[in-house]
């Protein structure tokens, strides 16, 4: 077994059960894209050829845009509990 | 057995048990981002690379609808008092 | 066994010098440049941390910057070789305006990352520079928020781009 792979699969597990655990909403984000970090790297690990790494590049731009969005989310339902009160 | 199965199996469990547990909704969209990065995990590491690549194209749409529904939502709920306390009067 | 220890060491430590001097640089942690960027940087301020220090995290959750430019290239440095690493840099300039960000720093992070690799050739290995990214990135997103933004803040002082 690999010392890179198995480091990568350490701090995955971790990150996966801080997300778990973790009360805020806000808080969470950070551990979700520390999450998406390890998994693209997983992904190119397995596959080793060009179309592994596209496929690794694709999934991680789209992750990113999925956490900006939930990240304008909580922002607009703040604004929207601050200004109906 | 290699490494990406197994921590994928193990996120598409940790994030249905989450899903479930979770009260509030933004926390069920994000554990259920969670859930998708298993998934995907879990379809590469069979090689299906292609069903790989459509599947995280489309995964922001699910999630962008998902949240769009919850703002109208909790616009919705927060406006609705106003109606509710006005119309005795108008029915009077 | 050893080698491989020092060697995963050296690499980590050359990603977490690369993207966190770059994105200083380009102003990261001077103002959110996204809306949701400006949320995260407010709740690790309230938990006890520096805000110049959260506005940085909360733009790294937001859009692909110098973080991502680095991890991309060292992938595309291990699939194809030098070459690889422009193509990245071009991916991750469309990934930025996807976002709706600038994007100056993700690619010129990119091009920094690739020369860095090039440079380290001989000695390591592209696949130390992948599992390095991914140690640098937890010690910042994963490890303990408050005193990861308090030490991003006085970098940010330090190199006077507050």
């Amino acid at each position: 077994m690999d010392i890179v792979i198995l480091t990568i699969g350490t701090i995955m597990v971790i990150v996966g059960l801080r997300i778990f655990l973790t009360r805020s909403r806000a808080l969470k984000l950070p551990y979700v894209c520390c999450l998406n970090f390890c998994m693209a790297a997983l992904i190119v690990l397995y596959i080793k050829s060009p179309m592994g790494a596209l496929t690794a590049v694709v999934y991680f731009i789209s992750s990113t845009i999925s956490s900006n969005a939930i990240a304008h989310t909580i922002g607009e339902m703040k604004k929207i509990e601050k200004t109906m009160k | 057995m290699d490494v990406l199965p197994l921590i994928s199996i193990l996120s598409c469990i940790l994030g249905g048990i989450g899903v479930i547990l979770h009260t509030d909704y933004i926390n069920k969209i994000i554990m259920f981002a969670f859930l998708e990065a298993g998934l995907i995990g879990l379809i590469t590491s069979f090689y299906y690379l292609d069903v790989s690549i459509i599947s995280s194209i489309l995964e922001p749409i699910g999630t962008v609808i998902l949240l769009l529904g919850a703002l109208k939502y909790a616009h919705l709920k927060r406006t609705k008092k106003k109606y509710s306390s006005e119309v005795p009067i108008l029915a009077r | 066994m050893e080698i491989e220890v020092i060697k995963l060491i050296i690499a980590s430590i050359i990603c977490w010098i690369n993207f966190v001097v770059v994105d200083t640089y380009f102003g990261l942690p001077k103002k959110p440049g996204v809306s949701g960027a400006e949320v995260i940087g407010k709740k690790i301020e309230k938990i006890g941390g520096n805000i110049n220090g959260g506005y940085f995290m909360g733009n790294i959750v937001c859009s692909p910057d110098a973080s991502a430019g680095t991890l991309m290239a060292a992938i595309f440095y291990y699939a194809m070789g030098f070459e690889g690493g422009l193509i990245a840099a071009l991916l991750i300039f469309i990934g930025n305006r996807l976002c709706n960000d600038p994007g100056y720093a993700g690619t010129i992070g990119t091009i920094t990352a690739t020369i860095l690799i090039y440079l380290c050739s001989g000695f390591i290995e592209p696949q130390y520079f992948i599992a390095g990214m991914v140690i640098a990135i937890f010690t910042i997103q994963g490890f303990h928020h408050a005193y990861a933004s308090k030490l991003l803040g006085s970098i940010a002082k330090k190199m006077g781009r507050i």
